[in-house]
């Protein structure tokens, strides 16, 4: 094992870490991966060259990191939202809940919030911002076969 | 940067596989299946590239694992978003709440919900309606301790 994999694990293990511990403080979680991504950025550069480790590896690794902090965020969104693991939950504390009504009244108010929709009366419409991600939404959802 | 572009490409072929055993239903479907390509991707990529360009087994594997968590992350959003779904809707006419809750329920009622969870094998069906298996206990477990450790 070289320098370079050593320091890719504790790497790896802190953001790890941070995800455990700071939960959806998302704010806290972020500045705490930027400091750690920081840290291996100024590792690598102060220890440059490594014995037997190779630059495409680095390259490597930081598109990995980053993927990594970008994926333990959505991961995190998930614990948060998704409706299906609130069900499997709720089975497995005996006291099954099935609704949905209420996720759709909450998801368009998040809609507004993040300035993806905007009502005008009681009528919902896309913003510039939300049209683009819809549009982009509608192409994976025809990439990847997902039903409409 | 070929040894970088070959590991790309690995990965890619990986979710290209996944895709061709989903197609186009929910990841927890098939979960089992997906991490499989994953690791057969996995292994073969990380054994040439170490064989034939020294490159660490070690770095194919965090890089992976990076990669892996935002596809992850990204096809579990597209699929079971409410929000996605709901911009999905009012994209092609704006449309009240009402409407909105009427559509998104016919095409993903609660029922359809249980359904896919039962397909999953995280729910089987008893006297009562559904109740959860061992496997949907498990990720039901791991899910409730990652989201109370953060309270």
């Amino acid at each position: 094992m070289t320098i370079l994999d050593f320091v890719g694990i504790i790497t790896f293990a802190l953001l790890s870490a941070g995800f455990y511990l700071i939960g959806p403080r998302m704010l806290i979680f972020n500045f705490f991966c930027l400091l750690v991504f920081g840290g291996f950025i100024l590792s690598i550069v102060m220890l440059w060259p490594i014995p037997d480790a190779q630059f495409s590896e680095v390259f490597a690794l930081v598109v990995g990191f980053f993927l990594y902090w970008f994926g333990l965020q959505a991961v995190r969104t998930m614990l948060e939202r998704s409706v299906s693991l609130n069900i499997l939950r709720s089975y497995a504390a005996g006291t099954p809940i099935q609704t949905i009504k209420g996720n759709i009244e909450g998801r368009l108010k998040d809609g507004q919030r993040h300035r993806l929709l905007q009502k005008d009366g009681l009528t919902y419409h896309l913003s510039g911002f939300g049209s683009l991600i819809a549009s982009m939404v509608t192409i994976l959802y025809r990439v990847l076969r997902i039903n409409e | 940067m070929k040894s970088t572009l070959i590991l790309f490409s690995g990965f890619m072929l990986a979710v290209l596989s996944s895709e061709l055993v989903l197609k186009g239903t929910k990841l927890q479907t098939a979960l089992l299946k997906v991490l499989g390509i994953h690791l057969f991707w996995l292994i073969a990529i990380s054994i040439c590239l170490n064989r034939f360009l020294q490159f660490s087994f070690v770095v194919v594997f965090l890089f992976w694992m990076g990669a892996f968590l935002s596809w992850f992350g990204v096809r579990s959003h597209l699929e079971s978003s409410i929000l996605l779904r709901m911009l999905f809707f009012v994209r092609k006419e704006p449309m009240t709440e009402q409407d909105l809750v009427l559509k998104y329920e016919n095409h993903h009622s609660e029922a359809s919900r249980l359904e896919e969870l039962f397909r999953a094998n995280l729910l089987e069906r008893s006297s009562n309606g559904f109740q959860i298996t061992s496997k949907g206990r498990w990720i039901a477990t791991a899910a409730s301790f990652l989201h109370q450790q953060s309270r």
